[in-house]
């Protein structure tokens, strides 16, 4: 475990600096940046072994972050929170190759399993493709199907209703019970699953 | 006696002067004998009678009478003739006389008597009473008119002395108050003025007995049945006709009503205004969470790193732990004072105003307002006077059209390349200071700027459109003023100004 650096940007500095504590106490050396250009402008990109971001941040998101993290290259599996049910980030961003989503106020255990499983798996692999996935997904009717869709793609309950051309609560029927048949406590991990299961890695 | 003699008229002078008199006379002047025939008849007795001369002489007065007096003429003069009971003769009274056309007019006559050459003769002297009447009948008809109006209005009209006795009282004093004219005329006001005002009485009544008016004053009053109301008093000096101060007139309009509505609008309007903090805070729900879950999970990180170095049990740790811990405390209290700030901004209150701290309230007012815009990008700039003085507001009321300025101008910026909101507090002059919200969003257009502040009017999909009327009426309810202005280069400034004394 030591040896490995973990980087953490984050605007709010209480976040930043228990964060830092926390990854600390459990024995990672750790560089804290206030933005994604800190981060961005010194040498820590070449040394890190996993990032943890914030998604909303002034100037530069973390969806930006990791865009540009690809165009360089660096390959170090990076972890996303953020502190919105934000279902369209959450899809951009693990569609932008994050290892992981976190939601704040996250459980601190929560957060150290995913470091050490990012760790251990890489930037590659994003996580072990998990075979009940798929047998998971087998168990969706037709319909949970095109609803889990447009969820995953993020769109909201509304627009699912007219897409489909249902009426409101039947799409939050149909969520409900796709969250259920899943597995999944919410929308954010609904896309987690989905995004591991191997035909949705586009 | 010889240079007296001189100045007299000799008795040759006397039937010119006879002439003279009876025809200037403005006064008809009639002679008859004691059959009533008329000997003499003047000028002034044509104009009055219409007949000529020749006309009446030689025949019956009566003829100049209206009845009943012409049929008892004759016997009057016989009685006279007999028992000597004159009920004219030397007294004078008031009758009418005929007109040769028919038309009657009232007349004042005075008749005396004499013999001229052994024959009695009666000289009446006829005033004409016309335009007396006239003016008299006008007078009384307009004072019936006014004591109509007086008695047909819903106002209360009362006049008192100086003394505060009630002299005349209408219909609508009896309807507002209560009581019966025959209840108050002749008694003091006092009994329709609560005890505690007995003194605000008095001082009405000096101010009168000085010639001055005193205009809608607003008060309290008792009824008959006890019950307390609000009435709008207008007092004005009674004067004589010499011009001195005698009394008082009293206009009293019961208000009760209108203080309900007023009292009732203004219940309507701080429910309006806590139902729009609620849906500020609605639409403000996922950065508010966001905005909790940033200490939140501080704390938990904190929490875990001190367990963490607990359960080591290395030597030395001790310190450490005790610094994540208090970090940890430091982040729950800033949870707290998100929450409270929130409880406070969405309590059900009534309006209560005291004297604050601007800056202050500005700060808060952003701490909630300005929630997760720096995620957005927006930068902040506070330009904040200092020793500005204390202003008479209600706080939570003045941090909401805060609040809803910032929104707004947060939300006009978002599509914009510089997002830059600047907020100053400042002196505006003498017992003012303003507050300006300034964005770099796109600015406001002319067809929206003439309506800005009315309600329905919106430039969002989802607005209402009561947002920026709501804060007119709140800064107006605090005597401010409330304005949009274009930003330079591009933007809106929004202005705030209020009255250091509410």
């Amino acid at each position: 475990m030591s040896g490995q650096t973990i980087c953490i940007v984050d605007d709010d500095e209480s976040v930043r600096e228990s964060l830092g504590e926390l990854l600390d106490a459990a024995g990672y050396s750790v560089q804290s940046f206030a933005s994604a250009k800190q981060f961005l402008a010194g040498s820590a990109p070449s040394a890190c072994s996993c990032l943890v971001t914030d998604v909303r941040m002034p100037d530069m998101d973390g969806i930006a972050l990791q865009e540009e993290l690809a165009r360089r290259k660096t390959g170090f599996p990076v972890i996303v929170m953020t502190g919105h049910a934000d279902v369209p980030l959450a899809v951009r961003a693990m569609r932008a190759g994050a290892t992981d989503f976190i939601e704040k106020p996250f459980k601190p255990e929560t957060l150290l399993t995913s470091v050490r499983q990012a760790l251990i798996s890489g930037a590659r692999t994003q996580g072990p493709a998990n075979p009940e996935i798929a047998e998971r997904l087998g168990g969706l009717t037709a319909r949970e199907r095109e609803v889990m869709d447009l969820m995953v793609h993020g769109h909201p309950n509304k627009v699912i209703a007219q897409k489909l051309d249902i009426s409101f609560r039947t799409v939050e029927v149909h969520r409900s019970r796709i969250l259920a048949k899943m597995g999944a406590e919410n929308v954010a991990e609904l896309v987690r699953l989905v995004l591991s299961a191997p035909q949705h890695r586009a | 006696m010889t240079d007296k003699s001189r100045d007299l008229f000799s008795l040759a002078d006397h039937g010119a002067l006879f002439g003279i008199l009876t025809s200037i006379a403005a006064d008809g002047i009639i002679v008859i004998d004691e059959n009533a025939r008329i000997l003499f008849y003047n000028d002034a007795c044509r104009k009055l009678f219409q007949y000529t001369s020749d006309e009446v002489l030689s025949h019956n007065v009566n003829m100049l009478m209206p009845e009943p007096y012409r049929s008892e003429h004759d016997n009057y003069i016989a009685r006279y003739r007999k028992t000597g009971d004159a009920r004219i003769i030397g007294i004078g009274r008031e009758v009418r006389g005929l007109r040769k056309d028919g038309s009657e007019f009232p007349m004042y006559l005075s008749v005396g008597e004499g013999v001229i050459a052994d024959r009695r003769v009666f000289v009446g002297i006829v005033h004409d009473l016309t335009r007396i009447r006239t003016v008299e009948e006008h007078r009384a008809q307009s004072d019936r008119q006014l004591a109509q109006i007086v008695e047909s209005s819903d106002d209360a009209i009362i006049s008192k002395t100086l003394a505060g006795i009630v002299q005349t009282w209408n219909a609508g004093a009896e309807r507002i108050f209560g009581y019966s004219p025959a209840e108050m005329i002749g008694r003091p006001i006092s009994a329709i003025i609560p005890p505690e005002r007995q003194e605000e009485e008095d001082a009405i009544l000096e101010r009168v007995r000085g010639g001055e008016s005193i205009l809608h004053y607003e008060t309290t009053r008792i009824r008959k049945d006890g019950r307390e109301i609000a009435i709008s008093l207008s007092v004005s000096p009674v004067r004589d006709a010499s011009g001195a101060v005698i009394g008082a007139s009293k206009i009293s309009r019961d208000v009760t009503e209108r203080r309900r509505a007023e009292e009732r609008e203004n219940a309507l309007q701080a429910e309006l205004a806590h139902v729009a903090r609620v849906s500020a805070v609605g639409q403000l729900s996922s950065a508010l969470a966001h905005e909790l879950n940033q200490p939140l999970t501080a704390i938990m990180n904190y929490v875990s790193a001190a367990k963490m170095r607990l359960s080591e049990g290395a030597q030395g740790q001790s310190d450490k732990t005790v610094t994540l811990l208090d970090r940890a405390i430091g982040q729950a209290e800033r949870a707290g004072a998100i929450i409270q700030r929130l409880r406070a901004f969405l309590e059900k209150r009534e309006p209560q105003r005291a004297g604050e701290e601007l800056n202050t309230v500005l700060q808060e007012a952003i701490a909630l307002g300005f929630v997760g815009s720096t995620d957005e990008g927006v930068k902040l700039v506070l330009d904040l006077a200092e020793d500005l003085p204390r202003v008479q507001v209600d706080k939570v009321q003045i941090q909401q059209v805060i609040v809803n300025l910032i929104r707004n101008a947060t939300e006009a910026m978002r599509d914009s390349s510089v997002r830059e909101l600047v907020i100053s507090s400042y002196r505006a002059g003498p017992g003012l200071v303003e507050i300006a919200v300034a964005d770099t969003g796109p600015g406001i257009s002319d067809a929206i700027a003439a309506q800005l502040f009315e309600a329905f009017v919106t430039t969002k999909e989802r607005g209402m459109g009561v947002g920026l009327s709501i804060c007119r009426t709140i800064v107006e309810a605090h005597g401010g003023r409330i304005s949009a202005a274009p930003n330079h280069p591009s933007g809106t400034v929004f202005k705030i100004q209020l009255p250091v004394n509410g």
